[in-house]
């Protein structure tokens, strides 16, 4: 047990379904060779397979203590980062090139499905369809499956704030972490022969700068704080109004993501009338979120109306975040107020006044 | 252990290509040096940790953006993270201060995009060298050349056309990525001096709004985003700006925990519609009917806002029935003024003239409905009515049940919405230009925007009826028009009193002399000064470029299901005789040279394969400025390498919505030859000169008689060597200083901070339009100076104008609004395709980008519904081939419960190079004209700088769809 655990809130309602998080995180993380087809941070539209494609049914984590047997998901399953015929396109000299995705055979199984397939479709059936996005990062459990099926011992959670890092340095490539996660958020980088995931942005975070998917969220829905704070907006939203709800709790892992689940317009009966029910059916939500979700969808509504007729309401407040550092408790510093994190350079510092850097071309010698 | 293998590798990668034309020798030089250093300087790690430590590391942070037309997005500040020469990443500013303590504040701002730009600029799409081809256009075969070669040459042809065939010869095909900052300064200096021809992209892109300019005389207004926090009602009508606004989404899911409301109204349940309270499914192009019917509920419950209507719109004012036009003084009175018009006043019982420089209506008491006999001034009479009395006339069909039919959306839902309309104090709807799209969109604009006129939902806090958003610093006109900047300001005053000052004696607003100013530009006769020549694009695509030969047919017309009364070419005839929309050059004058600068005419034009068989073989020279070779750079004879934003120093506009003008600092030098759009253009200028010198010409005439000085060209355009080639940031910097739109920060604060919050409206043609204040501590709520301070609209009748009295619009049965069923545009086939801008690029210039297709789908996709998919044995992912009597294309199915059967959708922007086989998604779309959107001659139905010329449509395309062979895409 950590002594504090840091905790992340992601208020559905405001998730635009962008990926600007997935691009802050990619940008920073993934770009080592053998990272190319890992997205630490997904965003998937519900329902839909997610990522990997059926992750719920692919087992791990807890049942009644009990580690659960898992299945180990592949890259195919994850998604392939496709590279594409540029080359041939732009200048292969051939008037009908296209340009095309190396998935192979299309229409050929399942398995050249990216990472974000099912975007935007979602289920019922027209005009009673519905659909919701989905982000999810790792959920730097309070109990990990991964720590503990790890025969090396590379897992550890940190015990100044919960977040839970895969050791490369004792890493072998077991991937036993990969069968225990029940939500797959583990990648397999083959290159290496190392498991690898979201790190919290710990470099971030000893510096007091808030994760980039955060930082970079310009939907403003997530919250980042430590959980036992009680000044901060995390303690508030999933301790005191209790509208932040983890996924799959039934996992057994105590995830430290929540979710502030998504309210929906009604559907309609046969003539074309909005009902009573909401679009997004409940026992869908509940399959996610749990049985008290229900609870929270009510109370959002019913604090919109208050505010609606001119009253106050905390948890309104909170969720729309006026002062936007308000989202990330003590992690408000701003990365450029950070004197470079490096610990080791690659090349000698370049001086302000010499952007390039590398000598490119001659100004001169244009035209 | 390696470090950042991902950027070695890219280096590396780029070294094993050097040799061919997309990577020059010296990234293999820079690779090297940076293998070199690393080698040596890499030290041993402490820990694993130290790596993520490393990638979290750069050299230096410089503040930029993407000027590019993000347009209800743009921009945002971003700082962009040097390391080793190279940008490796970006991350938002983040730093917009709180407006005031009420509001959400707009930070971080930003979008997947500009996250990854980084990673775009450097991809294998990037050219950093002139090319020229050297197959037939089109074939995909280059060989580089050096600036001189492709200088020299073009500036040879250009001498040659000019002097041999005109001035006008030469055409700037503008594209959307226009900034009217640095690049446009460039472009409009060279216009100026040469008397060459920029068409205007607004209405050949779709974004026309001509309903919007119909009714309000203007197009551009919109409120800041946070606004909408204001707004106790907001119709997500006509736009998904989950998708497409996502910097500022947040203030409209923001605005529902402040306990507004969200109406979604469109066919599908796009990312938009999910968020909103209620959506309102209707059948696609049928948006005007059910407007209709909510405004029928309206007037039929007595819910006009009467005070606002008499005051602020037309409905007052009398139309005489033997003409259908407007009654003006001059009908009346002898010497009485036909710019003067007419309502009736109840406190007189008497005609009375309607208030003229001011809406205030004083002692008048107007009466709505009109029926009466009036004597003319020649003592005949005549029946008038007022348009009240018309419009409701005109309103009695449009019943809910009635227009239930019609929309399928069922009467108790379209009188659920009228309750919500009518119960909400602020209504606001959505910067949009989806309507326009369509071929009755005018019709479609007008009668949404009749629902906020009668209700009095305009130019108050939360509450309005959105135009097209629009917001630039007032300084790049004079940069473009004056000589030199020696006392710049005040000669531009002094030239701004003498154009302006009569007008506004005679009566005109500010706001409208800057409209005549603004029309000026299209009009290369009779000018008052040397100026930049604007033209309008649609009608040059349409007539040079044979898109109008779509259409030619009249059999088409019939069939397309067009309801016109003559054939097309007859209302084309007769806009070009009576120059009602602006052609330049005109008929029978064919252009020889286009240079394409931010722009992709082949991705976007509808019908797109015509320009190369009618307008290419015209064009001795087809020029593409670009860092990419994108899809009208692959049937160019030349595509020069641009440097993309964050190698140049640069403002550009933006748009109320986040009233922020948003710079960019060079991070690092241009990538091998890459210079700024500035940059070739004042290098352009330079061969021509030096050639025209060289081969003994001088001065030429316009066809307007105004003398083009060849020999002293890139002299003139640098102002004396003032700004030279190399000078992108002093341009940017006497752009700001020109401005009276930033005050409070010097440039080097502004350039430093990447950010500048507008302080006043800008004096300037695109952006006056707004009409209100910009506080600092506030939000920013258009129209108030109109509906506020009574300033007269820029309208014929100076009100908020329901019927429109031009002769097209009588003949059509436009003059007031009025439902027209959608045509049926490439033939009668069951499917209308719909579109949108999608959330993975910004018009082409990420859409072929690896990362974003990695994350949605790496094929053009087409949407449809689940029904109609199964009939036709169609499923999720398949290839299909969509066709009708235009065109086809090969495209990949994407089947969805959330599109409404009978629709399908094809998001915007893919490149022609990203469908198989023949066709792309514009070959199916002929994109007819439309009469009305041609009228002119008109006091504010004419062409304007981004308003005002008529529109290209695809929203009305129907198509059916076919399965292809297994295991083809052909």
């Amino acid at each position: 047990m950590s002594k504090r655990q840091i905790a992340m809130v992601m208020d559905l309602n405001k998730c635009l379904g962008c990926h600007t998080c997935s691009i802050a995180c990619k940008t920073l993380w993934t770009r080592r060779e053998g990272m190319q087809h890992m997205w630490w941070n997904t965003v998937n539209t519900q329902p839909g397979s997610g990522t990997p494609h059926g992750y719920e049914d692919m087992g791990g984590g807890f049942r009644e203590g009990e580690a659960q047997k898992g299945y180990r998901p592949s890259e195919d399953d994850f998604g392939k980062a496709w590279d594409f015929n540029y080359d041939e396109v732009f200048h292969g000299g051939k008037e009908d090139a296209f340009l095309q995705a190396n998935y192979g055979e299309w229409n050929n199984g399942e398995n050249w499905k990216g990472p974000n397939w099912d975007e935007d479709i979602g289920g019922g059936e027209y005009p009673n369809s519905y659909y919701f996005y989905l982000p999810r990062i790792c959920n730097h459990c309070t109990h990990p499956a991964c720590l503990e099926a790890c025969p090396r011992k590379a897992i550890e959670k940190r015990e100044e704030d919960g977040i839970v890092l895969i050791n490369e340095e004792r890493c072998s490539g077991y991937r036993f972490c990969q069968e225990a996660c029940p939500y797959k958020k583990i990648y397999f980088n083959e290159t290496l022969g190392k498991s690898q995931k979201c790190i919290f942005c710990f470099p971030r975070i000893d510096e007091g700068v808030t994760t980039a998917c955060s930082r970079q969220c310009p939907g403003r829905l997530r919250f980042v704080g430590y959980l036992d704070d009680p000044d901060g907006p995390i303690y508030k939203l999933v301790h005191e109004h209790k509208v932040a709800l983890p996924l799959h709790s039934e996992y057994g892992t105590q995830p430290n993501v929540y979710y502030v689940p998504p309210i929906s317009s009604p559907k309609f009966d046969e003539d074309g009338n909005p009902t009573d029910e909401s679009r997004i059916p409940l026992d869908y939500l509940e399959y996610l979120f749990g049985p008290t979700v229900k609870d929270v969808l009510d109370k959002i509504e019913s604090e919109r109306v208050k505010v609606r007729n001119g009253g106050e309401s905390e948890l309104m407040d909170l969720l729309i975040a006026r002062k936007w550092l308000d989202l990330f408790g003590p992690f408000t510093k701003h990365p450029r107020d950070v004197v470079t994190a490096s610990p080791v350079r690659m090349v000698g510092h370049v001086e302000d006044n010499n952007p390039a850097g590398v000598q490119m071309w001659d100004a001169g010698a244009q035209s | 252990m390696s470090v950042d293998f991902d950027r070695r590798s890219f280096l590396k990668g780029f070294a094993a290509l050097s040799g061919t034309v997309a990577v020059p020798g010296f990234v293999a030089k820079a690779a090297a040096s940076v293998a070199d250093i690393s080698a040596s300087e890499v030290p041993v790690y402490k820990d694993w940790k130290d790596i993520f430590r490393n990638q979290w590391s750069w050299d230096r942070v410089v503040r930029s953006t993407h000027h590019l037309n993000c347009w209800t997005q743009a921009h945002c500040a971003w700082d962009v993270f040097v390391k080793d020469g190279l940008v490796f990443r970006e991350e938002q500013a983040a730093e917009y201060e709180m407006v005031n303590e009420d509001l959400p504040d707009f930070n971080p701002r930003g979008c997947q995009k500009g996250g990854c730009f980084s990673h775009r600029m450097y991809d294998d799409t990037r050219i950093t060298h002139p090319i020229r081809r050297v197959g037939p256009r089109g074939s995909g075969k280059w060989e580089r050349v050096s600036w001189k070669e492709a200088l020299d040459d073009l500036a040879d042809t250009y001498l040659d056309v000019v002097t041999e065939e005109g001035t006008d010869r030469l055409v700037w095909d503008l594209g959307p990525g226009i900034d009217l900052g640095v690049s446009t300064a460039a472009q409009g200096r060279f216009s100026m001096l040469t008397q060459s021809i920029g068409l205007d992209m607004d209405g050949e892109i779709g974004d026309s709004r001509r309903g919007t300019l119909e009714m309000f005389g203007k197009i551009q207004f919109e409120r800041s985003a946070d606004d909408y926090f204001n707004s106790d009602l907001i119709l997500f009508w006509g736009g998904n700006p989950i998708q497409t606004q996502i910097p500022q989404a947040h203030f409209y899911l923001e605005a529902k925990y402040r306990g507004a409301k969200i109406i979604s109204i469109a066919p599908d349940l796009n990312p938009s519609a999910i968020k909103a309270d209620l959506w309102i499914s209707l059948r696609p192009g049928t948006d005007g009917a059910l407007a209709l019917g909510v405004v029928n509920e309206i007037v039929s419950r007595g819910a006009i806002n009467e005070s606002f209507v008499k005051e602020q719109t037309d409905l007052p004012l009398l139309v005489r029935e033997d003409t259908n036009e407007f009654l003006k003084q001059s009908d009346l009175e002898e010497g009485g003024r036909d710019d003067h018009f007419v309502l009736w006043d109840d406190k007189t019982s008497s005609p009375q003239i309607a208030p003229y420089r001011s809406l205030k209506l004083e002692t008048l008491d107007p009466r709505l409905d009109v029926s009466e006999k009036l004597t003319l001034k020649d003592g005949s009479k005549v029946n008038v009515r007022s348009v009240y009395s018309l419009l409701m006339d005109r309103l009695e069909p449009y019943t809910p049940e009635a227009v239930s039919k019609v929309c399928g959306v069922n009467a108790k839902m379209i009188r659920r919405l009228t309750d919500e309309i009518l119960s909400a104090k602020a209504v606001a709807s959505l910067a949009q230009t989806t309507m326009c799209k369509f071929y009755h969109g005018n019709l479609m604009e007008r009668s949404v925007a009749m629902i906020f006129a009668l209700t009095g939902n305009m130019g108050r806090k939360g509450a309005g009826f959105s135009g097209f958003p629009l917001l630039t610093p007032d300084g790049g006109d004079k940069f473009q028009v004056l000589p030199d900047l020696k006392n710049a300001k005040e000669v531009f005053a002094q030239m701004e009193h003498a154009l302006f000052e009569p007008k506004i004696k005679a009566g005109a607003t500010h706001e409208m002399a800057m409209y005549d100013f603004g029309n000026m530009m299209f009009n290369p006769e009779n000018r008052p000064l040397k100026a930049p020549i604007w033209t309008s694009g649609s009608m040059f695509w349409h007539v040079h470029g044979g898109i109008a030969e779509h259409s030619a047919d009249p059999a088409v017309q019939e069939k397309w299901n067009l309801k016109l009364k003559r054939p097309i070419y007859s209302y084309l005839e007769e806009c070009l005789d009576k120059k009602w929309q602006p052609l330049n050059p005109p008929r029978g004058s064919e252009p020889r040279m286009m240079i394409s600068m931010v722009s992709n005419t082949m991705r976007r034009m509808r019908g797109s394969e015509k320009l190369l068989e009618v307008l290419w073989p015209k064009l001795k020279k087809i020029v593409v400025m670009d860092w990419r070779i994108n899809s009208t750079g692959r049937y160019a004879d030349y595509v020069l390498p641009i440097a993309p934003w964050y190698e140049r120093t640069s403002l550009k506009w933006v748009t109320p919505l986040s009233p922020y003008l948003t710079t960019t600092e060079a991070a690092t030098k241009p990538m091998g030859d890459s210079i700024s759009d500035w940059g070739v253009i004042v290098m352009l200028a330079k061969h021509v000169q030096e050639r025209a010198r060289a081969r003994g010409i001088t001065t030429v005439k316009s066809p307007q008689d105004v003398d083009v000085n060849l020999h002293t060209l890139y002299d003139d355009l640098t102002m004396g060597g003032e700004f030279t080639e190399h000078d992108d940031e002093k341009v940017a910097k006497a752009i700001y200083d020109l401005s009276e739109t930033h005050k409070k920060q010097s440039w080097e604060e502004t350039k430093k901070k990447g950010f500048a919050r507008f302080e006043q409206l800008p004096n300037e043609p695109s952006s006056i339009g707004n009409m209100c204040d910009f506080p600092e501590d506030d939000t920013i709520v258009p129209l108030t100076y109109h509906v506020r301070d009574k300033v007269p609209w820029p309208t014929a009748t100076r009100r908020i104008q329901f019927y429109i009295d031009h002769p097209f619009y009588l003949e059509l049965d436009e003059q007031l609004p009025r439902y027209k069923e959608a045509p049926k545009m490439g033939g009668d086939y069951p499917l209308t395709m719909t579109g949108g801008k999608t959330r993975w690029s910004i018009h082409s210039t990420w859409r072929d980008h690896e990362l974003m297709m990695r994350l949605n789908r790496p094929d053009p996709a087409f949407l449809m519904s689940q029904p109609d998919a199964k009939a036709r044995g169609i499923k999720d992912g398949d290839w299909v081939r969509v066709y009708n009597d235009v065109g086809s294309f090969n495209v990949r199915a994407k089947v969805t419960p959330s599109m409404r059967p009978g629709q399908s959708l094809m998001f915007h922007a893919y490149e022609k190079y990203q469908f198989p086989g023949k066709g792309d998604m514009n070959s199916v779309s002929p994109s007819p004209l439309n009469p009305v959107e041609m009228a002119g001659g008109h006091p504010h139905l004419r062409a304007g700088i981004l308003m005002g010329q008529n529109s290209m449509y695809d929203r009305d395309t129907r198509v059916d769809v076919e399965l292809l062979p297994k295991g083809t895409k052909v």
